[in-house]
């Protein structure tokens, strides 16, 4: 079922886990394509819980969620992966697969996309490249440092180019220096035209870009106005046939 | 066909370093316990078609000396080629008849020493039943205490042993086939448990689940597969030991078990084939039903 518009729309959600209490409530959000915001609010506000169900980790227990107008309620099991392949994912703590090469990593959702190994080849490495890691494309994530392990996750997340990127706490533990670069990261790919949602407890950070911000506090959301222009990129839309993402210094 | 790129260690995964070896001991108690029953339903068929098309007449030793018992069977020989449908009568010698009692009664019997019944054999004509209502009446006059057997008793009792061994079999084989597929459940929900969260990932980036249950299937079969090869294995030296075993064997009491190798290798090859491809089928199956219910917990 497509409603035509709506890019993310949350409409009256509430979540719990399992019969606990609600973590979130009337939960009313709607994401217009091509944005970036901030996800705010203190440890436990449900900032996680709110980006699981936008990745389809989870199923709100009232209300619906339309997510690139269609309903996820009526999505089937061969569906939901299709719809899940255009949420690009940073985890909060990374889940990164240990026993594969950071090349392996990277191309994971290229693979389960069923891409040709000629053109994951291709992409992954200009995305390493891009992120910094082209020397450290055969090595273990649990061989590099925290920062490296983010920016690898970040890959991961942007490589088959999704139309929504989510990231759950990604400079959390990582130095202001890191922490910039990411967030570069963050941008070129938003600069590229996906929508960006980027969780953080970071006043800072926050404060230095000056994205539109959500801001979760004991299960209900409210949107905090913007208090200058933030990008000095306007999103572009994707071109169709477009390779990977476009290279630059992160 | 099996060793393909794992996104899941499931190489390393120690809960499935047993089941090549569980499923070689299934496969070949499947493989073996098929044979036996095959075995045993080539000899059943063999000792009912040596007799089958043949009546045994029976007369009772009576007091007289070798020359009349001698000719009181040659006449009893002369009145049953007369009946219909026999096609040959064979009188046997009173030596013959003591030496395929010797097994059992010892050399006195060819010695002379006990009173021997003397035996006819009767062919029946190639597609006719014998007529032993015909042969008695034929024999009335001659020898009235005749025993006249088609062994039809001997051999229904043999063909329902037989069925019975059968039946047991498939029951047996039937309960190798679900331990194996026990097994591999349990393997596979612990390789489940253990790549628990490289799993999630995988379905959260938007794995299929036929990708991440192929990564088992394929994983599955290849362990059935080598578990398969020893079973085989196993099942082609126990066939070498008991085709020597087979050899040795004395004709006199039981039937010669004598298959040639080739008789040997396909006594061995299509049990042995049948519960490779079983086993294989099997656990294939058990894997992919065991995953796709634990994805289909996943939202």
């Amino acid at each position: 079922m497509s409603d035509g518009g709506a890019f993310v729309r949350f409409e009256d959600v509430g979540f719990s886990y399992g019969d606990g209490p609600e973590v979130l409530r009337d939960i009313n959000l709607t994401l217009e394509p091509g944005t970036f915001h901030f996800l705010t609010g203190t440890s436990g506000a449900g900032k996680t819980s709110l980006l699981r169900l936008m990745y389809l980790a989870e199923r709100p227990r009232r209300g619906a969620i339309r997510l690139f107008g269609r309903d996820t309620a009526s999505l089937s099991r061969m569906e939901a992966p299709v719809l899940r392949r255009r949420v690009g994912v940073v985890f909060q703590d990374f889940r990164l697969l240990p026993h594969l090469s950071a090349f392996d990593n990277v191309a994971l959702p290229l693979r389960v996309a069923s891409v040709g190994e000629t053109e994951i080849r291709q992409h992954v490495t200009e995305l390493l490249a891009w992120v910094g890691l082209a020397d450290a494309m055969d090595a273990r994530p649990q061989t590099l440092s925290g920062g490296e392990q983010q920016r690898l996750a970040i890959a991961r997340a942007v490589v088959a180019r999704p139309d929504l990127l989510v990231a759950d706490e990604p400079t959390g533990n990582v130095d202001d220096h890191n922490a910039m670069r990411m967030m570069r990261l963050f941008q070129n790919a938003h600069h590229y035209g996906a929508t960006v949602v980027v969780a953080t407890h970071n006043a800072q950070l926050v404060a230095r870009y000056n994205y539109p911000q959500l801001h979760l506090e004991s299960g209900r959301l409210s949107v905090l106005p913007v208090a200058l222009p933030a990008d000095p990129f306007p999103p572009k839309a994707r071109a169709a046939g477009q390779g990977a993402l476009p290279l630059g210094q992160p | 066909m099996f060793r393909r790129r794992y996104d899941l260690p499931l190489g390393r995964d120690g809960s499935a370093r047993l089941v090549p070896w569980i499923v070689a001991l299934m496969s070949y108690l499947a493989a073996l316990t098929l044979a036996g029953a095959l075995a045993l339903g080539v000899l059943a068929w063999r000792w009912t078609e040596g007799v089958s098309g043949a009546v045994s007449v029976l007369l009772p030793p009576a007091a007289e000396d070798a020359d009349a018992g001698k000719a009181r069977a040659e006449k009893a020989r002369a009145a049953l080629l007369g009946v219909a449908g026999v096609g040959a009568v064979e009188a046997l010698e009173a030596a013959d008849v003591a030496r395929r009692l010797e097994p059992w009664l010892g050399s006195g019997a060819a010695a002379g020493d006990l009173p021997l019944p003397r035996l006819l054999i009767v062919r029946i004509k190639p597609g006719q039943r014998p007529d032993l209502a015909a042969m008695r009446a034929a024999l009335t006059e001659t020898a009235p205490s005749a025993v006249v057997d088609d062994h039809g008793v001997w051999r229904g009792e043999i063909a329902r042993l037989a069925a019975r061994v059968m039946a047991l079999a498939g029951f047996a084989v039937l309960l190798i086939a679900l331990t194996g597929a026990v097994v591999v459940v349990f393997a596979v929900r612990a390789g489940l448990a253990v790549h628990h969260e490289t799993i999630e990932v995988l379905h959260l980036i938007g794995a299929h689940d036929d990708y991440i249950t192929r990564q088992f299937r394929a994983h599955t079969l290849w362990l059935s597969f080598l578990g398969g090869l020893i079973g085989l294995v196993l099942l082609a030296v126990t066939e070498a030991f008991l085709w020597q075993a087979a050899a040795n064997l004395d004709p006199a009491l039981l039937p010669r078990l004598d298959l040639g190798a080739w008789q040997w290798a396909a006594l061995g090859a299509l049990p042995g084939a049948a519960a490779f491809l079983g086993m294989m089928a099997i656990a294939s199956a058990a894997a992919k039903r065991t995953v796709r219910r634990a994805l289909a917990r996943l939202v």
